[in-house]
């Protein structure tokens, strides 16, 4: 037995936790199936992203063989896991005993509510993905059968699509058809959002007349229809504003170029369809799966943006439906030290169930109180603002909205930073910082002392340490060229150096081929890094915290041709900071 | 799923088809002395790394303390001093091994064995087998085993009244086929000795640069050959870093990222490897291998301190292998005329003949560092 159906008595136990979940309001599918797992067979499927029916991939296997021998010195004991599908699956240790599956059963509930309301996962809300990555992974092993000795070559195009599929545009996926709408509403939008506002600022149009456009247009809309009524309302429009069709005009290619550049950014989609190589037809396989990664990818796009959202709200609810459930009498104590394990901060890092589970609590108890409105904001005194209670009650409803609506850098940007504050010295945070000193004789030692209690601090720091993808477009002007030229938009943070040979060398090969082990396709990556003057930690150590350290920030490309890449710098810039800051 | 063997197989075939090796082994420490390899894929992707100097925000924390208080000290000994990890930065990439070392290492699989092993007292399992008639069954199987069956009819006979102890007589005993015990062919583990590994490295001032390199390379790749040959955890590793002092740093990590310290005196590192071996009483249970690499240079020149710890040695190990790589431009090496004083005193001392079995010296210029010579010179070292 390696994996199993939880058995009668525990799926019971699992329906009574349903129930007790409805009642507070989550929300998740009546079907929901349940496995036992042993720890040898979970660690089989962590590599495959806990989908057991993902497609096999040669550096899963390694990955899992490198688990097992590792398991064998260090035995650990994973909770669960939760795959968002249709419908939902859930893995429990075989060794759970009773007490800690309901704890974890109402864990689970709360994922497959997050899993199904919130907007992110609006692509996978009825994605039977189990399925589908089951027959995707068939699809894959047919094609190997298919190419017999040249099978390798599957392995290599899964391997390079891979590289890229954190740059698959997820956000045009997810919200492309409100992007579409926007689009087709152009012509209105414009007028009414800006054009109008506009003339009302410059003083060329009263507020009155702008209201009263707005009555005319929903009467024409009225009388004569969606489409009829816009042309009658615009056709008056155009006549009185000459400049109007002209201001339109620009306006709906930014908006063109806007969602062309959002193609440009999905550069998975973009080799696909402008590759040569690929689009010979002996090579059209290797479209088939980069489809099948570029559809995985998409899938786990949203976990990895709510991460803090996602455990922190499956906390909350293990938290608050365990501890009225029957089986915590007995087990109090036992309880506490798991839940602890789970949702304690760490002294130095940081937990993103304890960060989330915490959010949560404050923004419940401020919308409790009523504290989300202009007058608490306004407040200034401490002591009235820590009165400050309307009893409005209102917590559940708000943090059930912030589930449907948020994901992580919108979550912990939520609160003001006067109420983030709050949050902070409620919850005793600080940013840790760390530095490297020489002891007394000499040896150089790390050293982490508390950096700031400032709340806008540990913003800045949470922010950081999100998950958020480059941004990196093609450069559509060279692609006549033949040639594959990427920029990256510097954000403040370079690439991970290292890995970009690796990455342009797949690219090249799904841009050109391959021949006589060189690859062909003319690549290049345009994006900024810095260097740093090597110094010695003793003169580093001299400087003051006012000493100014010099560094050069460098805009460089790396281009990829017949096989060979170089680096080229094009713009350097000599930069300064304070010793202070490093 | 692929084997390991399979999945290195198709690691070699990446080259022929112009891409890079992927796999790599890594070493990671599961006890104080044990450490294991695994095989690690870093799968590389465009992502964001390092953040704009002075703009890396810390990490978060929780407590009471002020601001600016200090929450922990860890020290940096055998970290690259002064370079702290950039953010992005992988730092399981400082030990790991590529995966053209693993070809190295099959080459000297197939050609060395492990010098002189002996039996020595404790035995530990390997993952090999060997096939005997180990098992005993009863009521069939292939051969009959006698004491036993004899002992069962006994016993059986005893307990059914028919065999009187103080009259003991054969004829009325009677014997069934389910007192016959039989041994059957089974596969049984094999049981090896343990080995000892010491490592000894001169970080000296004056090992900055090539000979290091060179040293930590060599030491790589007999590392990499004894945890192939002797398998998982069957070698404890013991780690000795030596300037004018030696100490002993707990793994293989530490062991390659220290960084030169100050001046050199030889006897130190051999010292603590003499006290390590008495202390633990490894001589008895181990067999013993160490592993030194210098650039030769050494206080005590004439070797008064250190060859008499070599005599030590070369009493209980196995093999005691030296590399002395000398700069092309050093003092002590024209002092000497043209031999380092390492290389000088090991000569005089007549050891290299009259222990030859156990000692082997391997000297040359930190010019000719390169992976052939390397293997040169572990090949050198680790031959019967």
């Amino acid at each position: 037995m390696e994996i199993r159906l939880i058995d009668k008595e525990e799926k019971s136990r699992m329906e009574c936790c349903k129930e007790s979940a409805r009642e507070v309001g989550l929300v998740f599918p009546d079907e929901t199936l349940e496995y036992v797992i042993t720890n040898r067979a979970l660690l089989g499927i962590k590599p495959k992203g806990m989908v057991p029916t993902l497609y096999d991939f040669w550096v899963h296997d390694v990955q899992a063989i490198s688990g097992n021998i590792k398991y064998d010195y260090y035995p650990h004991n994973p909770y669960e896991t939760v795959i968002n599908t249709m419908a939902p699956i859930s893995f429990y240790n075989d060794n759970n005993p009773p007490w800690i599956n309901t704890f974890i059963f109402y864990h689970v509930l709360g994922h497959i509510d997050f899993f199904r309301n919130n907007i992110y996962y609006q692509n996978t809300h009825d994605d039977d993905f189990y399925g589908r990555a089951l027959s995707d992974k068939r699809v894959i092993k047919n094609l190997r059968t298919e190419m017999g000795a040249e099978r390798r070559w599957v392995d290599y195009v899964i391997e390079f699509s891979r590289q890229l599929d954190n740059l698959v545009g997820f956000h045009r996926e997810l919200f492309g058809k409100e992007l579409a709408q926007k689009r087709e509403n152009a012509r209105v939008e414009f007028y009414f959002g800006e054009f109008s506002r506009k003339l009302v600022a410059e003083g060329r149009m009263k507020l009155s007349d702008y209201l009263e456009d707005f009555k005319l247009f929903n009467k024409y809309e009225a009388e004569y229809g969606k489409k009829g009524g816009e042309e009658i309302f615009f056709r008056d429009i155009i006549q009185k504003y000459l400049e109007f069709g002209d201001l339109l005009e620009k306006k709906k290619k930014d908006l063109e170029e806007h969602r062309d550049s959002e193609k440009r950014t999905d550069i998975l989609s973009l080799l696909m369809n402008n590759s040569a190589f690929l689009n010979k037809a002996k090579n059209r396989w290797a479209k088939k799966v980069m489809g099948i990664v570029r559809d995985t990818g998409l899938y786990f796009a949203p976990q990895m943006r709510t991460q803090i959202m996602n455990e922190g709200w499956a906390s909350y609810w293990h938290q608050e439906l365990f501890m009225k459930d029957k089986m915590m009498s007995s087990n109090e104590f036992a309880f506490s030290k798991v839940d602890s394990g789970v949702t304690a901060m760490h002294k130095v890092g940081l937990n993103p169930y304890a960060l989330g589970l915490r959010l949560y609590r404050f923004i419940e108890d401020m919308a409790d109180k009523g504290r989300f409105n202009l007058s608490y904001q306004n407040l200034k005194d401490e002591e009235q603002r820590k009165k400050f209670d309307l009893k409005e009650g209102k917590g559940r409803e708000h943090i059930f909205s912030l589930r449907r609506n948020l994901d992580d850098r919108l979550f912990v940007n939520y609160l003001s930073d006067r109420d983030f504050e709050d949050f902070v010295r409620k919850n005793h945070l600080f940013v840790t910082g760390a530095r490297i000193l020489l002891d007394n004789s000499g040896r150089p030692k790390r050293q982490y002392y508390v950096k700031s209690r400032k709340g806008v601090d540990y913003r800045k720091m949470l922010n950081k340490t999100l998950y958020h993808p480059p941004f990196i477009r093609v450069d559509s002007s060279k692609l006549a060229n033949e040639e594959l030229y990427l920029i990256h938009e510097f954000e403040g943070r370079s690439l991970v150096t290292q890995m970009i040979p690796d990455v342009l060398t797949g690219l090249s090969y799904l841009w050109g081929g391959v021949k006589d082990g060189k690859v062909k396709g003319k690549v290049s990556l345009e994006t900024t890094e810095f260097e740093l003057p090597r110094k010695s930690l003793e003169e580093f150590q001299a400087a003051g915290d006012d000493d100014d350290i010099a560094y050069q920030e460098m805009r460089v490309v790396y281009k990829l041709e017949d096989g060979n890449i170089e680096k080229k710098t094009v713009k350097t810039e000599e930069k300064k900071k304070k010793r202070g800051d490093f | 799923m692929e084997t390991l063997e399979e999945l290195l197989e198709r690691d070699k075939q990446r080259v022929k088809d112009g891409f890079k090796r992927k796999i790599k082994i890594m070493s990671i420490p599961v006890s104080e002395k044990k450490v294991i390899n695994i095989p690690i894929v870093h799968e590389s992707k465009l992502i964001h790394g390092q953040f704009e100097p002075g703009e890396s925000g810390g990490t978060g924390g929780i407590g009471d303390e002020e601001e600016g208080e200090v929450i922990h000290e860890e020290s940096l000994e055998g970290e690259a001093a002064g370079e702290p990890r950039e953010a992005g930065e992988d730092p399981s990439d400082d030990h790991v091994l590529d995966s053209d070392v693993v070809d190295i290492v099959d080459d000297l699989l197939k050609e060395h064995k492990l010098p002189h092993l002996k039996e020595k007292g404790k035995k530990v399992p390997t993952n090999e087998y060997t096939y005997d008639l180990s098992q005993v069954f009863k009521g069939a199987g292939q051969v009959v085993d006698k004491g036993r069956t004899l002992r069962q009819i006994v016993k059986d006979n005893l307990a059914m009244g028919k065999l009187d102890p103080d009259d003991p007589s054969t004829e009325d005993l009677l014997v069934a086929q389910s007192m016959k015990w039989y041994r059957v062919m089974g596969r049984e583990k094999k049981f090896t000795s343990k080995a000892a590994v010491f490592f000894v490295r001169d970080y000296s001032g004056s090992m900055i640069g090539s000979p290091t390199i060179g040293v930590v390379a060599q030491h790589q790749i007999i590392y990499a050959w004894l945890m192939r040959q002797y398998g998982q955890g069957l070698v404890e590793s013991y780690f000795i870093l030596h300037d004018s002092s030696a100490k002993e740093v707990s793994n293989f990590d530490a062991y390659l990222r220290a960084r030169v310290a100050g001046g050199t005196k030889v006897a130190e590192g051999y010292r603590l490897v003499n006290k390590i071996i008495e202390e633990k009483n490894l001589a008895k249970d181990y067999n013993i291998y160490v592993f030194h690499g210098t650039d030769g240079d050494d206080w005590d020149s004439t070797g008064a301190e250190a060859i008499p710890e070599v005599e030590k040695i070369v009493h209980v190990a196995n093999r005691m292998g030296v590399t002395i790589i000398t700069p092309d431009a050093s003092f002590y090496t024209k002092a000497a005329g043209g031999k380092s004083v390492v290389e000088e005193y090991f000569n005089k001392s007549g050891f290299l003949q009259t222990y030859h079995k156990e000692l082997r010296l391997f000297p040359m210029k930190d010019s000719q560092i390169n992976m052939d010579m390397n293997i040169k010179a572990v090949k050198a070292l680790i031959t019967e």
